[in-house]
């Protein structure tokens, strides 16, 4: 792995389109946590969706529009009832180093149509933006630009685990990190960090969506053998408000949050090198009474 | 979407149904951490040789890589070489290096390198090497140190050309030998951890290679310690010490065969109706299936995944009984649970020998000097006939067996082939000098927050994969 730049990486410079609106959408501490009435297990939205490519990342551009990124590409999706309709691919900047588990991010912007994609496989990030429907590269950078950390995020040769010095949560590594809102991030050994937060921490899956202010979604932290879950807490409580059993191991989450409910769109592998893809909606939980999760 | 739906959970268990064949697995596969293993034994060099026992082969795994593997199902796969293809009609075979494979020392892995290193595998004492030399153009003088010269094997590029005096059946199959894994020209090896300290004979620190052919493996460290009582290493893992131990245990399915290896070249097993006598009625025991967790009856002298089992028990012509009380001196390998032996033990008692057990590490088991030698055997390449010549060269000279290995060698078709083998396999046990026992699994245990480990077609585990649970 390179060593960390001196000056800013050319990523921060580049990255002026995104980074200020995702750190506009950032609050300073974690938000208060109120009690929760635990709510229902959402219904998937239809049938799951085989992807053409394994997911390593999720990330909404749009109501109708995600993007899903795997080690050497990224691709658009026009969602519909029909299910998840290919618009375009575009690949990662090469040479591909070969990684046994390769690690993903995407860090998007609705508003710009954009997003910046990273994977452990790939030498350097990448800026995509959708134009007429298609993935066109506008810049490169040795970093991923990431709110709240000035030389932004890298990953650790050959691994999925994410480096960089992140405000509130430290240089890791990490196995996922997220931007909205207050930072926050699955520590190696699947423990949820939330800048600013002490004590203990929630035991969670490789992968993070962010909710609602101060509400997250993730995978659990099952060991092998056991099934998987869509998970939803706060971002500091140490137990999940909402456990939901996952059809497979969950490997990637994206939520897009209207008013009192967020879609959910959740990538789970199919055993055979690829993923399905799952769409939910999952209303906000409401105050009240913390109820105990569902097993 | 429009609005929001509170559902119960009838629609995601749908979809769970829907998905039912997925694997189930959250947190992992996890990079870092680091394993304690423990051995019965460590080899004295990391050079590469055809492991005995499990020790030496968890470590040629870990710290070589060979041109290409075979997979479960005996095919080959790549490892240093991209891909290849036959030419000549099957007398040419040209092997492509993956370009960006690397040595621990940083260089790449070049034709060179390999062809250096294919040479001074077929020199080596490995029944592997001996028939691929036995094939190749000017192989056999070569392998003789007749010549330096071998015009079988050329380095071109990035490939790597093998000429062979005639069509072969498994052309490839040698090169997945252990023994035939690649160095640098500085002696590196390749293989996923990089060896950094043998703090003593008895521990060894590896670390992972960040450049491995298939990828950086999951564990940042390995350490292996040689604990040589197989009871002992039990006490390692139950106390946390190590989340591995290697040389205990039953790991998987049968991939290996509990062997008892007569000596013929001293009395009185030097009479081969005496060993028929001892050989069939012993193949008959029940001797390690009550007491081996995982043990199997054997289906022959290899293990049943390479070779379909066979009710025919061989021959035991012109047999007679021992002579009264015959002393004998039985080697046993420590991957042996004492129980077996001391059950094969009594079983000799019972036919008329006295038996005294002398206990040995696995990587001397077949050189001890004794009349007999117990202990589990996994070929070194899992391709039937490379193990049936593995399995000749411990029983030398039995008659058939070399013109049957030859002819399977040369046969291409399937059947025919299959022939050859079953009559090499039967003559080898008609000899009464190699008895099967059982099949047995690996002998292998680990901590339950160890995942990822597998075994590959001899049984031999494998850690490139492995991965700790927090």
């Amino acid at each position: 792995m390179s060593p960390v730049p001196r000056r800013a990486p050319r990523a921060a410079i580049v990255a002026g389109a995104i980074v200020p609106l995702l750190l506009a959408a950032r609050s300073a501490a974690p938000e208060p946590e109120p009690p929760f009435a635990a709510p229902s297990c959402p219904a998937p939205l239809g049938r799951p969706v085989a992807l053409p490519l394994r997911a390593l990342e999720l990330a909404f551009l749009g109501p109708d529009r995600l993007l899903a990124l795997d080690g050497a590409e990224v691709a658009l999706f026009e969602l519909g009832e029909g299910g998840a309709r290919l618009l375009s691919r575009a690949s990662l900047p090469g040479p591909l180093e070969v990684v046994r588990a390769p690690g993903g991010l995407l860090q998007a912007s609705e508003r710009d149509a954009a997003a910046w994609a990273m994977t452990s496989r790939s030498p350097r990030a990448v800026l995509l933006a959708v134009e007429s429907g298609a993935l066109v590269e506008r810049e490169q950078a040795e970093a991923l630009p990431f709110p709240g950390a000035p030389r932004g995020l890298r990953f650790r040769a050959g691994t999925n685990l994410i480096e960089g010095e992140v405000e509130g949560l430290g240089g890791g590594p990490f196995l996922d990190v997220t931007g909205t809102g207050t930072p926050l991030a699955v520590s190696p050994e699947g423990r949820l960090l939330a800048a600013g937060a002490g004590g203990a921490a929630a035991r969670v899956g490789p992968t993070l969506a962010p909710l609602w202010p101060g509400l997250v979604a993730a995978s659990a932290a099952s060991p092998p053998g056991h099934d998987d879950a869509l998970l939803v807490l706060t971002a500091t409580g140490t137990q999940p408000l909402l456990s939901c059993p996952a059809p497979g191991p969950v490997r990637a989450i994206a939520a897009r949050v209207h008013g009192e409910t967020a879609r959910l769109a959740v990538a789970v592998d199919d055993g055979e090198g690829g993923s399905s893809l799952l769409m939910f909606e999952l209303v906000h939980p409401q105050p009240g009474a913390q109820t105990p999760p569902r097993p | 979407m429009r609005g929001h739906r509170r559902a119960g959970t009838a629609g995601a268990l749908l979809a769970a149904l829907a998905l039912a064949a997925m694997a189930r697995a959250a947190l992992g596969p996890r990079y870092g951490g680091d394993l304690a293993v423990a051995a019965l034994s460590l080899p004295a060099a990391l050079d590469p040789a055809a492991p005995r026992g499990s020790g030496e082969a968890l470590l040629a795994l870990l710290v070589h890589e060979r041109l290409l593997r075979l997979d479960t199902e005996g095919e080959p796969r790549a490892a240093l070489v991209r891909d290849w293809f036959g030419a000549a009609g099957g007398r040419e075979w040209v092997l492509r290096l993956e370009p960006h494979a690397r040595f621990h020392d940083g260089h790449p892995v070049t034709a060179e390198d390999a062809r250096r290193s294919l040479r001074r595998f077929l020199r080596s004492p490995s029944p592997a090497a001996a028939r691929l030399a036995d094939t190749l153009e000017g192989g056999a003088a070569f392998r003789a140190r007749r010549t330096e010269e071998l015009a079988g094997l050329v380095a071109s590029g990035a490939e790597v050309v093998l000429r062979f005096l005639e069509p072969v059946a498994v052309p490839l199959a040698p090169l997945a030998a252990p023994s035939a894994a690649v160095l640098s020209a500085g002696g590196s090896g390749a293989g996923p951890f990089v060896p950094t300290a043998r703090v003593s004979a008895r521990r060894l620190a590896l670390t992972a290679f960040g450049a491995h052919v298939r990828g950086r493996p999951l564990l940042d460290r390995v350490t292996v310690v040689a604990i040589p009582r197989a009871d002992e290493l039990e006490v390692e893992l139950q106390t946390r010490r190590v989340s591995l131990v290697v040389g205990a245990g039953a790991w998987g399915a049968p991939a290996s065969t509990l062997l008892l290896v007569f000596d013929p070249s001293r009395p009185p097993f030097d009479d081969a109706a005496l060993r028929a006598t001892a050989a069939d009625a012993l193949s008959r025991s029940d001797l390690a299936e009550r007491v081996l967790p995982g043990a199997a009856p054997p289906a022959g002298l290899l293990p049943r995944h390479l070779w379909p089992p066979s009710s025919a028990h061989a021959e035991a012509a012109h047999a007679r009984g021992a002579v009264p009380a015959t002393p004998i001196t039985l080697a046993v390998s420590s991957e042996v649970p004492p129980l077996v032996s001391q059950r094969l033990i009594a079983y000799l008692d019972n036919l008329g020998f006295r038996a005294g057990a002398v206990a040995t590490t696995p990587d001397r088991a077949l050189d001890a000097a004794a009349h007999a030698r117990l202990l589990t055997w996994s070929p070194e390449v899992p391709e039937p006939e490379l193990a049936l010549r593995e399995l000749a060269a411990l029983a030398p000279d039995v008659p058939g067996v070399a013109a049957a290995l030859a002819a399977a060698a040369r046969e291409p078709d399937v059947s025919r082939r299959r022939s050859y083998l079953g009559e090499a396999e039967k003559a080898l046990r008609a000899s009464g000098v190699l008895v099967p026992l059982a099949a047995v699994p690996a002998a292998a245990q680990a901590r339950a927050n160890l995942h990822g480990v597998t075994t590959d077609r001899a049984g031999r585990l494998v850690l490139e994969d492995a991965w700790l649970s927090p």
